[in-house]
């Protein structure tokens, strides 16, 4: 019992010292402000150290952590087919993409490949998750620029998307759907026609948006040569996705490096932005998400038919190897680096996430911006909380 | 020219006076708090019908009673007093706050006759009497005045609560409120020349004598008015003071149960006596185009109704429509626009108007005037620019003695 | 002529006295059971290590003074507005007088970014850190890692 009581105590002192540390560490003239954990504008935990002068960011500093879940240690106690039941968490707006990776470095392990019908759906999933993650950004913008109107249109049109993929999946949210060797079904009965009406749905979305939002001219003046980020130092920094493309540089890993998925057969753009500031981020994954619709509707007309799943014995063990998987997510690249010693469970899962690489820029973009910008350049980066912690 | 008085109180102050003054002060006071309970719900129905939402629904039909459940849930919530904070100032804020948004009210004149030459009386009890509480002789300074006064009331609230977002918050409020009150002064003194005075209840009447003063001043004041207006209310676009993405709840972060629900509680009555001033200063007040002899009173009370709803439907529908402005946006538009165009504008009218006294030809002075005043704002965006490309330049010289030292610490 | 604002000490007096009663009874409705975290100041959940800082960069007092001269300009323009009328061409070349003064000193504080705030454009900082054509095929080195399942795939992870 005095144990316990010791060990809080003991726990409380470190964090506190770690705070004070932190704090020391900013201590000079200025005030220090914390945004987050608790803050409306993280939607989430993160919390960022701010130093001000006025309302201006002397330095800025990202501290994460506070939603740590340890899925890299979990998954080396958890079966191949286990891990996409974690791993769906990371990035919870975008869920089926976050097990596509995973499920291709196992399957490159084994020496197995997923049917074509397999892929397709697989693809067309992988993109409809991206329109669920991506047209919600699109609303968010608004609101952390003070526009509460548009996130409830986003919410609106995402129950269609959420709706389809609940259809095939089973699940809203977190799919779990992605199997080694193929998916765990097909595609239900008229889903299809019902999906092409919804990207129809999308495509309307984007107009409204284009009308509501970025002719906006407050909109226009509160994100245009705002957070600028130059090529190389994006590049520099990690960034990927969207944020990247917008800075000009025209990478996109599923044009550029795909395995597994069949982007290659469909006709489409990779949209790019010369400002690499808020706006181009925003333009940016606007484009986007009329692209996905585009995908979605080429790769709709021509699923090859067929099984959806390869042979695959019941149990599942992996030979002893490494791969590492890349694809192009909502939020960015995110990769799994998987290691295996023949057993049921991974040795070792290292995740690569979008949203660790793309919040690391923020001491270098922040610095010399106002507290207002603070919001909407941390906004127009586009970061999960699950994607940073994992 | 008139000095305005109710004629209530102009011979002596008896018994009957003093009870119709509680009266009216008690109808007004009461009026006022249902009218804030409706507008609340009001905002959160329109708005939320904007946004594909249902909004309030269940405390009452409609869900009309949901500000009536909300306030009486703040008066069981625990009431906080952080520990920093300065408790004297801290308890003040409040009062300082809901008493000016009660009291500015009492100058609107609501109702009575004013068409056809009429002077707005009613009779009551058997005196007769203006439709407004009171009806002092600076009405328009007094609602300036307390304006001002309100001021205290958020920039107290904020730095007394020792915590740094509401001191932030409290530190824009103050600097906004008086940078756009000074446009919303000069608007109104565009008002003071055709009406000739500051009464409410005698601008109204001026009003219905010519034309309404939103032509009779050309416009201009009125969009002014308006904008410095919607500013001075802390509404979006221009609601940096409480902008919940950046500050969390601005000056009110610390502030919980009954003492938030009064800054609440006068945030939204100052939005409904704004747009009756704006009613009453640019608008004719209760005076309308229809008016029947069988239930003449009425009318005038609906004409003024519905020209504040339109006013209170406006603010509404900005807040779902527009995102925020950036401090210095806000303070660019405040100073380097509305400003210099209030004061120009006022110059224009007033020119025009002693020169037509004079006997002087329109439109050369009318040309002589805009030429003036286009000189003046070419002026104005020069200084600008060269301020601008000062500041850049100055920052680039910082920039480049940074990478020096920094290509200097490499080579070490 | 001080009787015009009896309405408004009434008026006063009932504001007062509903804050008032409303703190009475939130006192007596409401629960009180404060405790140290509870009555810290917010900052989104980490205990603050300093004191707010009392002191506020001076821009902001900047705008008050500046303030003043216009709120002086509104309160000598009202009574003119008022009277405009008896006083003729004199008033009248008096107040644009007064106005040139202050809108020439106004305009010398806007050209000395007296009322320069927001933030500047950024230029780029860095010079060529990586080459904007980098791809993963050309930085990511896979050396020493046993590359499987490749065989037979179109496209492959080159």
């Amino acid at each position: 019992m005095n144990d316990v009581a010791n060990r809080n105590q003991l726990a409380y002192i470190a964090a506190q010292a770690s705070d004070a540390r932190v704090n020391v560490e900013f201590e000079s003239e200025g005030m220090t402000l914390n945004l987050g954990p608790q803050h409306p504008a993280t939607h989430g935990t993160l919390r960022v150290i701010v130093k001000l002068d006025g309302e201006r960011v002397l330095r800025a500093d990202p501290m994460m952590g506070y939603m740590h879940r340890g899925y890299e240690k979990l998954a080396e106690v958890r079966t191949y087919p286990q891990v996409t039941t974690l791993v769906n968490r990371i990035d919870w707006l975008g869920s089926f993409a976050n097990e596509v990776p995973f499920i291709l470095a196992a399957e490159q392990l084994m020496e197995v490949e997923a049917p074509p019908r397999a892929q397709w759906i697989r693809t067309i999933l992988f993109e409809l998750s991206r329109i669920a993650n991506v047209i919600l950004f699109l609303g968010d913008m608004g609101v952390q620029l003070g526009a509460v109107t548009p996130v409830f249109f986003a919410f609106r049109d995402r129950e269609f998307v959420l709706n389809q993929i609940e259809a095939v999946t089973g699940g809203r949210f977190h799919p779990n759907f992605d199997r080694i060797g193929g998916l765990k079904d097909d595609l239900p009965k008229g889903w299809i026609e019902e999906t092409t009406g919804v990207l129809d749905r999308i495509r309307t979305f984007c107009d409204e948006m284009e009308d509501l939002v970025t002719g906006n001219e407050i909109f226009q003046a509160r994100t245009r040569g705002i957070g600028v980020i130059p090529a190389e130092v994006g590049l520099a920094y990690g960034l990927s996705g969207a944020n990247i493309r917008a800075s000009g540089v025209d990478w996109d890993l599923r044009r550029d490096g795909g395995v597994g998925l069949v982007h290659d057969q469909v006709d489409w753009k990779v949209w790019t932005h010369p400002d690499g500031d808020s706006f181009a981020r925003y333009w940016v994954r606007l484009q986007e998400v009329r692209e996905a619709c585009g995908i979605i509707e080429q790769l709709l007309g021509g699923i090859p038919s067929g099984p959806v799943m390869a042979k695959v014995p019941r149990i599942i063990k992996v030979p002893a190897g490494e791969a590492y998987v890349e694809t192009e997510n909502p939020l960015g690249v995110m990769g799994y680096y998987v290691v295996s010693k023949g057993d049921l469970v991974p040795f070792r899962v290292k995740i690569r996430s979008a949203s660790f690489n793309n919040i690391s820029i923020t001491p270098w973009v922040l610095e010399g911006t106002y507290v207002p910008d603070v919001v909407s350049i941390l906004a127009s980066l586009y970061f999960i909380l699950g994607d940073i912690d994992r | 020219m008139i000095l305005a008085a109710d004629p209530l109180l102009v011979d002596g102050i008896d018994l009957t006076v003093v009870l119709i003054v509680l009266l009216k002060a008690g109808v007004a006071f009461a009026l006022l708090l249902v009218a804030v309970m409706l507008v609340i719900w009001f905002e959160r129905k329109l708005i939320s019908d904007m946004q594909n939402r249902i909004g309030p629904a269940l405390a009452g039909p409609w869900g009309i009673l949901q500000t009536l459940a909300d306030g009486i849930k703040l008066f069981f919530k625990e009431d906080l007093l952080p520990t920093r904070a300065d408790r004297v100032v801290f308890r003040l804020a409040p009062y300082l706050s809901i008493i000016p948004a009660f009291v500015a009210f009492a100058i609107v004149p609501v109702g009575g006759d004013f068409s056809d030459g009429g002077d707005g009386t009613v009779s009551m009890f058997g005196r007769s009497t203006f439709l407004q509480v009171a009806d002092p002789p600076v009405g328009v300074l007094f609602f300036l005045a307390l304006s001002a006064v309100a001021v205290y009331g958020v920039m107290l609230a904020g730095w007394s609560s020792g915590s740094k977002y509401p001191l932030l918050g409290s530190v824009r409020a103050s600097a906004q409120m008086i940078s756009y009150e000074a446009a919303l002064g000069l608007a109104i003194a565009t008002v003071f020349l055709s009406s000739g005075s500051l009464s409410t209840h005698d601008i109204v009447v001026g009003q219905s004598a010519t034309t309404w003063n939103v032509l009779a001043t050309g416009i201009v004041p009125f969009g002014i008015f308006l904008i410095a207006g919607t500013a001075e209310l802390n509404r979006p676009p221009f609601d940096l003071v409480e902008a919940e993405q950046e500050l969390v709840g601005g000056f009110h972060t610390e502030y919980s149960s009954i003492r938030f629900a009064l800054f609440f509680l006068s945030e939204f009555m100052n939005m409904i006596t704004m747009s009756a001033i704006a009613v009453t200063l640019f608008l004719g007040g209760p005076a309308g185009p229809i008016v029947t002899q069988r239930v003449a009173w009425v009318w005038p009370l609906f004409w003024f109704f519905l020209k504040v709803m339109a006013f209170l439907f406006t603010f509404v529908w900005l807040r779902a429509t527009l995102p925020r402005f950036r401090y210095d946006q806000l303070m660019d538009l405040g100073w380097k626009v509305l400003i210099p165009a209030a004061l120009g504008w006022f110059l224009l009218i007033a020119t025009l108007d002693v020169a037509a006294d004079l006997g002087w030809p329109t439109i050369p002075v009318v040309i002589v005037g805009v030429l003036v005043l286009w000189g003046g704002a070419s002026l104005l965006s020069g200084a600008v620019r060269k301020a601008q490309a000062e500041r850049l330049e100055e920052a680039d010289r910082g920039a480049d003695e940074t990478a020096g030292s920094a290509s200097g610490l490499g080579e070490a | 002529m001080l009787g015009q604002y009896l309405p408004i000490v009434f008026l006063i007096v009932l504001a007062f006295l509903f804050a008032a009663l409303s703190f009475f009874a939130s006192r007596l409705l409401a629960p009180r059971s404060p405790n140290d975290k509870k009555e810290a100041p917010y900052e989104c959940g980490i205990i603050p290590g300093r004191e707010a800082p009392e002191r506020f960069p001076v821009r902001f007092f900047l705008v008050a003074m500046i303030f003043i001269v216009f709120d002086i300009e509104i309160i000598f323009f009202y009574p003119w507005a008022i009277a405009h009328g008896e006083m003729g061409l004199f008033g009248l070349i008096a107040v644009l007088v007064f106005s040139l003064a202050v809108f020439e000193s106004f305009v010398y504080l806007i050209g000395n970014g007296a009322l320069e705030w927001g933030p500047i454009r950024r230029e780029a900082q860095t010079g060529d850190v990586v080459s904007a054509t980098r791809t993963t095929s050309t930085t990511v080195s896979r050396a020493g890692i046993r590359q499987v399942g490749l065989e037979g795939r179109t496209g492959g992870d080159s």
